[in-house]
């Protein structure tokens, strides 16, 4: 989906918006659209669409299964496919958004990411951490964080890597940085450390 | 196994202390994540309390559950609106990083619970786990409603002048919190409610609702601001109450289908089967709508804000305020950006309406032939005339429509067609038309013409014949009596659709009775038109033909 710059400068931040039970009952009429995947991954993403009470995980879930999965198990590589076109492979903030609508997708979406070359996936999964770490971009660290955990490879509870990742995180907080997403990733990691798979 | 049935865990029967029937016990596991969700909950951390339960959320294996303690803790998060406690909000959760507010949070987790309660799904959850779960959250709608109902009076005399039977106040005095406890069943855990009375500023729901009369003004509150024009009202009743109200009343519902399957003793007599239903949950939960003149309480209670005329014989008028204190008001910080069309309104409200008069039903449908409930006394046969008649006087045509039109029609089946009749032949009364004897009003045929498909569709040929759908020749047309026809066209094509929806195959179309059925609406469609034509009236209605075409065809 192309936009121009001349489209951007006709949308008005602060233009009433349609109640967005509405606007999900409306977009399953287009089902058929050729670029019905598209449209539905940049609606969902949608600031304004995802943080309201009718897009939650029931309804997206729901409309994925019955207008774009219909039971063929390659429809859902050909939207994987679609969604990395439209968002960028690095953009972890968006991934995790997309997981939390649509969790059922989380371990093949990191397929996908992550394909197994050499290295094993958790092996992958601990060089991303490094490289972004290292580089200071902690936002992107968090949501990578976010998205990978509770996926079949990366479970919760306590485990080498969780570990690996706190002890790295602690240090850093204890050099004083006041990187506010640090002590977030503290937090998070200390409740996915806690939950434990009976 | 469907969440009624499975008792595989539970008390039962061996209930003693006053533990209730569908008590379970804990286990270390749950016990130990109960204990975690509690500390979260006492250090004020809602933030990472809400992010423990979404990241679970949708994991096949693993089914976390929440303490009742902390269900009652996120119902009260749900009315922690930005619209009136943006700062607070934004004070208890600064980063945000999951970008929802934590009132929205709450909901959904509630609403995913919930629909892990309907599915009942032992093939993807643990059996005991979902027990647990149903435990869980019965515990915590138990403590919602008091079991002795404490009398307070809210209705106030009308001045001679005063026309509004409503009154909207300000409660005036600050929120007292009540220093009753909640009772824990559980001896291994401590519950956090015996600290915690306040969710960021709101008292808990469990001890705001239970105070006097405070149950039914909240269902007061939700169905008035439900249509209103006022921003900061309407943002509260669309963002919390709607909501909390639906998910409560689903509750209310499982917990009732449980209570018939398994806390009564089969094979009792009526009398004392009338006596348990007594004590039912939706026996429970419209007890707060007070048990004297249930009936009269129960329609204006119901309708509050519609627009309908009826003639009162009693000089009363209901006070109703915020739930919270501040509800009404907009944050500074709030910017409104939703448009909410009148017609939006309207639906929503006439459909949580629709699922109130529903669950009343429900309850009464239950209740054996010849026997009354006694408390609150409620015989279904007047209750369903006055619904009748109340809305027979509805002058709106959109809110009229909106409470009949349902989306779920197979799940409504018993009670919309009914009252359809019921208004249908109210309607035909107050127009004059089923005049033989002044104080006789002649009752409908159509339920019991349901099980012959051609006598049903004759039965309504022959109404049209009649001349039912149109008025009079030499009558003055006015808005309201057209506003009258298109209110019976409603009450008709509710009925057809339930005849459609009964009868599945599509065999209809092809009954000779359906054809008959057909040339009459046409004819009768054609006469209207030539009577709006003489009187130069300007107002059109939709003709009939198209409409019922289309629904056949479906």
């Amino acid at each position: 989906i192309h936009i121009s710059k001349e489209d951007l400068l006709q949308y008005d931040n602060l233009v009433e918006l349609t109640p967005t039970e509405n606007v999900m009952k409306l977009i399953c009429y287009y089902g058929s659209d050729p670029l019905f995947n598209k449209i539905f991954i940049c609606l969902i993403l949608d600031r304004k669409i995802y943080e309201s009470l009718f897009c939650d995980s029931l309804i997206c879930t729901t409309i994925y299964c019955k207008l774009i999965l219909q039971n063929d198990p390659d429809n859902e590589s050909l939207f994987l496919q679609d969604y990395l076109q439209v968002v960028d492979k690095g953009n972890y903030f968006l991934h995790y958004r997309l997981i939390r609508l649509l969790p059922n997708l989380k371990n093949a979406l990191i397929e996908r990411l992550f394909k197994e070359n050499q290295d094993t996936k958790l092996a992958q999964f601990v060089k991303t951490f490094n490289k972004l770490f290292d580089e200071k971009m902690y936002r992107d660290l968090l949501y990578f964080v976010l998205f990978i955990y509770g996926s079949d490879e990366m479970p919760f509870g306590n485990s080498k890597t969780t570990e690996y990742f706190k002890d790295c995180v602690y240090d850093m907080t204890q050099d004083g940085t006041n990187d506010v997403e640090l002590s977030l990733m503290k937090g998070v990691l200390n409740l996915f450390y806690q939950i434990n798979e009976v | 196994m469907s969440c009624s049935k499975s008792i595989s865990y539970v008390l039962g029967d061996k209930k003693s202390n006053d533990l209730p029937h569908y008590f379970v016990e804990l286990t270390e596991s749950h016990l130990a994540v109960f204990e975690m969700l509690n500390s979260m909950c006492l250090l004020d951390d809602y933030d990472h309390l809400l992010f423990y339960l979404e990241c679970q959320i949708n994991e096949t294996k693993i089914l976390t559950i929440p303490p009742f303690d902390i269900c009652l803790i996120l119902m009260t998060l749900v009315t922690i609106s930005g619209h009136y406690k943006e700062q607070f909000l934004r004070t208890s959760d600064t980063y945000n990083f999951t970008r929802e507010t934590m009132n929205n949070r709450a909901i959904k987790i509630l609403r995913f619970y919930l629909k892990v309660l309907r599915d009942f799904d032992t093939d993807k959850y643990q059996q005991y786990d979902l027990e647990l779960l149903r435990c869980q959250f019965f515990l915590a709608i138990d403590t919602l409603i008091p079991k002795t109902l404490r009398k307070k009076f809210f209705r106030s005399k009308r001045m001679k002048v005063d026309t509004s039977r409503v009154l909207y106040v300000e409660k005036l005095e600050d929120d007292t919190i009540s220093l009753g406890t909640i009772e824990n069943p559980y001896r291994s855990y401590i519950s956090c409610l015996e600290q915690k009375k306040t969710v960021i500023g709101n008292t808990l729901l469990t001890l705001k609702l239970s105070e006097p009369g405070e149950f039914i003004n909240m269902i007061l509150w939700t169905l008035l601001t439900s249509l209103q024009d006022d921003t900061a009202l309407y943002t509260s009743c669309h963002d919390v109450w709607i909501p909390l109200l639906d998910i409560l009343i689903d509750l209310f519902d499982l917990k009732h289908k449980y209570f018939l399957r398994n806390e009564i003793v089969r094979g009792i007599s009526a009398t004392l089967f009338v006596q348990r239903l007594t004590e039912s949950p939706l026996a429970l939960f419209f007890r707060s709508f007070g048990t004297t003149q249930f009936t009269a309480r129960f329609c204006e209670y119901v309708f509050v804000n519609c627009s309908y005329n009826l003639e009162y014989d009693d000089d009363f008028k209901t006070e109703i305020h915020p739930v919270y204190r501040g509800e009404n008001r907009l944050s500074n910080l709030y910017i409104p950006r939703m448009r909410y069309t009148k017609m939006y309104k309207i639906r929503k409200s006439l459909s949580l309406r629709r699922n109130i008069v529903g669950a009343c039903l429900k309850l009464l449908v239950t209740v054996p032939n010849k026997h009354i409930l006694t408390s609150p006394r409620i015989a279904s046969d007047t209750l369903i005339d006055q619904i009748c008649v109340t809305l027979a006087k509805f002058s709106d045509v959109d809110q009229f429509k909106s409470f009949f039109f349902t989306d779920s029609l197979s799940q409504e089946l018993y009670f919309i067609p009914l009252l359809a009749e019921g208004t249908l032949a109210e309607l035909f009364y107050n127009s004059g038309k089923l005049v033989k004897n002044l104080d006789e009003k002649q009752p409908l045929r159509f339920m019991e013409n349901l099980s012959n498909v051609d006598n049903y569709l004759l039965y309504c040929a022959d109404l049209f014949e009649k001349g039912f759908f149109m008025t009079e020749s030499n009558q003055h047309i006015t808005n309201v009596t057209l506003t009258e026809m298109r209110k019976t066209d409603v009450c008709l094509l509710v009925l057809l659709r339930y005849l459609l929806q009964f009868e599945m195959n599509h065999a209809i179309i092809s009954l000779p009775a359906y054809g008959k059925l057909l040339d009459t609406i046409k004819i009768n469609d054609t006469n209207r038109q030539q009577m709006l034509a003489t009187h130069e009236s300007k107002i059109k209605i939709p003709p009939l033909y198209p409409i019922v075409t289309q629904m056949s065809q479906n």
